[in-house]
């Protein structure tokens, strides 16, 4: 629920006050029950989320892909003649832990994906969020060549002119935020995250990618200026006012333990699709055996950005009871701790 | 070569593009202007750029890019390197090393969770943005923006150093900022490294850097991109350690930046730094200004 609607929900407590009904123990269990059915209900929000099967970065992974959008609805009339901006996780590519970066064959496959289904354009961008070496980025992640080879144009969204968008949501203190004008000129943006666990966040994946698109030069390396706001407040924030349109989440190998650098390496050989992202991130966070309804962002884009509850999201693809595995999670950290489904 | 795309990133009142296209900035400004004068470009330019730069000045010596709370206020050290050695700039470089030096807020704490051992806050340098933590890069810039400006000397750089140092990882180099946390060792990046080298450099005897040195040494030879390798060249030269073919590799650096088409005013800038460095010239430009270079 939102913070205006949790204001909303203070005002009609103080309504109930005035009237003096809520004096009575009788009182305050209606209101429990009324707020208890109205985050059941999830405000009437309903989504569906794509799971499917990719056992390796050696599938075919643009058919996988197209099959999914498929099942989702998504076709040549949404993308067609559209402006595409992926924007894959590329936080600190280390050599020899692929579980850190989004594999670069599902970045091309996606691209492939949205070209063969007609967009005009397809870019690449990303603000990484611990360095700022753009090529060697690039070419540590394995991006580079691949870019090249098919000739699609990466943004480093690090550097890049930018336009203060009034902040809406009003979760963090922040009254505006710096927001690349790239993200404004595009139609459609795709978060394309790794699977993984966070050390501050619980998870991270499409919605928390997003800390990704806005650029270092104003808010660091880093991104400490959220970190100061408050993580959670911040990746709704973002979600609220960038409203991307689509995410694919790479968990052929993901992350495990203390993400979202120094974990393990996760096989999961999954890629899950969708349009709404909460939904999208609900699913993940099942299919690693968390429980969104313990991860503070998701939680509370609930009813608000997204379904997060299962009888609100329709699956399509794999059922999650088959594919699911159970992703590590600290007790040493705080953000893990409690969170297992 | 360098030069031709330094002129394709300046407008005609001398600020710059961070890359072809982009509007002009303040930071790219003083990439800009530290690349003019490394490659010594005409005088006419160089005072332009300077002086463009410092319209971006504001009464308290800071140069920001604007944010409604934490403005980004690291263009500051940066226009003061980059001014550095400049006899008309001095007014601006002293207003911009006052801001550094006394107004620049930095927290001394990012109030981690109990048991994650963020390092020790008591140890403070300079952040990206004012009013948030202190990380290596920006405290770094502003080290050596305050030694080429005469002001080294002072108590806040010998708290920055020591920050830099408790901030090296055990096995050596740095990574953006933290060591160990949750019990686990974070990993070097080499041009983080490089800076923090080049800022200690002169200021800490080699056996509290050496392990530092040595990891730098042991991935310079496969890197290739114009900022990592440009700072490791900078960082062993600065610690009288020789590397060969630097201009060589300073081409090969551009010419795959342009590839990707990554090249932007800083990679230029720190590109040519590596040439100035493979032509054994002044490092810093408080030097190069007293050699003459305008």
């Amino acid at each position: 629920m939102k913070p205006g609607a949790k204001q909303e929900a203070e005002w009609t407590r103080r309504k109930f006050l005035a009237t003096g009904a809520i004096g009575t123990a009788g009182g305050l269990l209606v209101y429990a029950g009324f707020e208890r059915i109205h985050a059941l209900y999830e405000d009437g929000k309903r989504a569906d989320v794509c799971v499917a099967k990719a056992g390796d970065y050696g599938k075919p992974l643009k058919t996988i892909i197209l099959d999914g959008m498929a099942a989702l609805g998504v076709g040549a009339a949404d993308v067609s003649g559209k402006r595409i901006l992926l924007k894959p996780n590329f936080v600190e590519p280390e050599p020899n832990r692929p579980q850190i970066v989004t594999h670069p064959l599902v970045v091309h496959a996606a691209a492939e994906a949205f070209l063969s289904l007609g967009a005009a354009e397809v870019l690449v961008a990303e603000a990484a969020g611990h360095r700022r070496d753009t090529v060697l980025i690039l070419e540590t992640a394995g991006m580079a060549d691949v870019l090249r080879d098919a000739k699609i144009r990466f943004i480093d969204l690090n550097y890049v002119d930018t336009v203060a968008v009034p902040n809406t949501a009003g979760c963090s203190a922040m009254r505006t935020f710096e927001v690349p004008k790239l993200l404004r000129s595009v139609d459609w943006i795709v978060s394309m995250p790794k699977m993984k666990t966070h050390h501050w966040a619980g998870v991270t994946l499409s919605m928390k990618n997003l800390f990704g698109a806005m650029p270092g030069c104003v808010y660091g390396w880093p991104k400490n200026v959220f970190h100061h706001l408050g993580i959670d407040n911040c990746i709704l924030d973002l979600n609220a006012m960038l409203q991307p349109h689509f995410a694919i989440v790479d968990g052929i190998v993901g992350m495990e333990g203390d993400g979202p650098i120094m974990g393990d390496a996760k096989h999961a050989g999954l890629l899950v699709m969708g349009k709404n992202l909460p939904a999208v991130d609900a699913t993940c966070a099942r299919l690693m055996g968390v429980n969104p309804l313990k991860v503070p962002h998701l939680k509370q884009a609930s009813g608000w950005l997204g379904p997060i509850r299962e009888e609100h999201i329709a699956q399509r693809g794999e059922n999650i009871r088959d594919v699911a595995v159970k992703f590590a999670l600290l007790d040493k950290v705080p953000a893990q701790r409690g969170i297992r489904l | 070569m360098a030069a031709r795309e330094l002129e394709r990133l300046m407008e005609g009142d001398g600020g710059f593009a961070y890359t072809e296209g982009s509007e002009v900035r303040a930071d790219a400004t003083a990439w800009g202007l530290l690349a003019l004068r490394l490659l010594q470009s005409d005088a006419a330019s160089i005072e332009r750029t300077a002086q463009k730069l410092e319209s971006w000045q504001d009464s308290s010596g800071s140069l920001v890019l604007p944010l409604d709370r934490y403005p980004a206020v690291w263009p500051s050290s940066l226009a003061l390197l980059a001014w550095s050695g400049m006899p008309g700039m001095v007014p601006a470089s002293e207003k911009a090393a006052q801001f550094l030096l006394h107004d620049n807020a930095v927290v001394r704490s990012n109030r981690p969770p109990k048991g994650s051992e963020i390092n020790d806050p008591d140890f403070s340098g300079w952040p990206w943005n004012n009013g948030t933590y202190s990380w290596v890069i920006p405290t770094s810039v502003a080290l050596l923006a305050l030694k080429s400006s005469g002001h080294e000397k002072e108590e806040r750089c010998a708290r920055a150093i020591e920050m830099l140092l408790e901030r090296q990882l055990p096995h050596g180099g740095w990574n953006y900022g933290n060591t160990i946390i949750f019990n686990t060792e974070l990993l070097p990046l080499p041009d983080t490294t490089g800076l923090a080298l080049c800022a200690l450099a002169g200021h800490v005897g080699l056996d509290k850097v050496q392990r530092s040195l040595d990891y730098l040494q042991s991935v310079l030879a496969g890197i290739s991109s114009p900022l990592a390798m440009a700072w490791g060249i900078l960082a062993l030269k600065a610690w009288g350690i020789g590397v060969t073919d630097c201009e060589a590799r300073a081409q090969r650096a551009f010419e795959k930046a342009r590839s990707y088409g990554a090249l932007n005013c800083e990679s230029l800038g720190m590109l040519a730094a590596c040439v100035q460095v493979a032509q054994n010239l002044p490092l810093t430009l408080r030097a190069a200004g007293e050699a003459g270079l305008k």
